[in-house]
């Protein structure tokens, strides 16, 4: 008699449990931001979010303090001679740029124009578990945040795009998650390709570029922007460098294995795209 | 029977002990990763509380702590972890209530009941949606469980504690 009216709980339970997520995803495809109930559990979970994001940073701070003193000589050193030949290009480049904007005067052509509006905002959770690679972050749609914006590092790579917001967050779905995609360009050869999030390469920090044709004009070492095409994001931003070109299962398709440029780690301050207006 | 109100003192306490796993989750384990894979403690803890308190209070928990999670953390659909979890704690109830001591063995067996439970559920949901990377995705699974048990020896004091001090009080 108990047994059959503890099954009988079970059941009504298990049948509650159905109905609720049956109504979470209504209201989760019905909504272009964040349904209701998620948008309010958003709101009240931000400030211990805001608070354990501090924690974690101070920790990670206090921590790198003793650990990370020889990686950050080192690191250094390298950056000297990266920043002498940086300097070298700057000098070419600013020939260049001042023969470009003859030529382009010559040739009656627009002038190039770049202008990204930018909103900073701060990493509540990283939630880069085996299965996803999300960010929360501490501001949404009172910023200006929507669905679909790009979002980028503090130098300038591309991170994200954002998935969905609420009021003061907003989460944003790395580029190295398995539903992430975006329009690339490989920056020498000019070829376009898909840069895509793999659930196989996630776990080691890399995403493929597919889509690459039959021939690929791609070598390890290339340099892998955004392409701008069908403007949902500013172009040329850099996504990452080519690590090795690979054939697929079937061995009828090329993909290049990319190494973002952009790392999580220590990934506290990030920049949000909320519009843009790039002329080439 | 316990009063009412002490009832509601008892399932007052266990919620703030999961809100301080819940932090330890998200302070902790989403900054850890050994050999690429990352702790997860949310299932274990509707496991662990059906095994202390049983089938019925640990499926109503399971469905609570599911819901407060599918508004939360990220998973193939909302509403995962809102069915994932009292299943979990159901089948962990079951396993509990045939072994003798409610000791560490018990709760890792129920622990690792609850994490393969839902990670059963992910693989259900992947074949559902076209079954890629199913192999890797047991890899995982299995890593994500085995790296996870550990925990059960921080969770399981904290939640035996509140059901010792309930028992003891009635």
């Amino acid at each position: 008699m108990k047994r059959s009216s503890n099954n009988k709980f079970i059941i009504m339970i298990l049948s509650l449990a159905v109905v609720v997520a049956v109504l979470f995803s209504v209201m989760s495809y019905f909504s272009t931001t964040s349904a209701a109930l998620p948008n309010i559990a958003g709101i009240i979970v931000s400030p211990f979010r805001s608070v354990t994001a501090s924690v974690s940073e101070m920790v990670r701070d206090l921590t790198g303090y003793f650990t990370e003193f020889d990686s950050l000589k080192e690191e250094n050193r390298q950056l000297k001679i990266k920043i002498a030949e940086m300097e070298e290009d700057i000098r070419q480049a600013t020939f260049d740029r001042e023969e470009n904007a003859h030529l382009r005067k010559v040739a009656e052509l627009r002038e190039q124009r770049r202008d990204l509006h930018l909103e900073s905002a701060r990493v509540l959770v990283q939630d880069s578990s085996n299965w996803y690679s999300l960010l929360t972050i501490n501001k949404g749609t009172s910023y200006d945040i929507a669905v679909g914006d790009c979002v980028v590092t503090e130098e300038g790579y591309f991170l994200g795009v954002v998935t969905e917001t609420g009021l003061n967050w907003a989460t944003v779905r790395t580029i190295l998650d398995s539903e992430s995609s975006i329009g690339a360009l490989v920056f020498r050869s000019g070829g376009s390709a898909l840069a895509q999030g793999d659930f196989s390469l996630m776990g080691q920090g890399r995403m493929a570029l597919s889509y690459l044709g039959a021939e690929p004009d791609v070598v390890a070492g290339d340099l892998v922007v955004t392409s701008g095409l069908g403007g949902y994001f500013p172009s040329q931003i850099v996504i990452g460098y080519v690590e090795e070109i690979r054939t697929s299962d079937n061995g009828l398709a090329h993909y290049a294995v990319l190494k973002p440029e952009m790392s999580l780690e220590g990934l506290t301050e990030i920049y949000v795209v909320t519009s843009f207006d790039v002329v080439e | 029977m316990l009063p009412k109100s002490y009832r509601v003192f008892k399932w007052l306490v266990y919620a703030a002990a999961t809100l301080l796993l819940c932090g330890v989750q998200s302070l902790l384990c989403n900054n850890l990763r050994v050999f690429g894979v990352t702790p997860f403690l949310y299932p274990l803890l509707p496991a662990m509380v059906a095994m202390f308190e049983g089938t019925r209070p640990g499926a109503v928990f399971g469905l609570v702590l599911g819901i407060f999670c599918d508004l939360l953390v990220p998973a193939p659909f909302r509403g995962f972890f809102t069915i994932a979890f009292p299943a979990a704690a159901v089948f962990a109830a079951g396993i509990a209530s045939r072994l003798l001591s409610r000791g560490v063995l018990c709760a890792l067996v129920v622990s690792a009941a609850g994490l393969l439970t839902v990670c059963a559920f992910r693989l259900a949901v992947q074949v559902l949606s076209g079954g890629q990377y199913l192999g890797l995705m047991a890899r995982i699974s299995l890593a994500e469980t085995l790296l996870t048990l550990p925990f059960v020896l921080a969770a399981l004091p904290v939640y035996r504690s509140i059901f010792r001090k309930c028992a003891a009080d009635y």
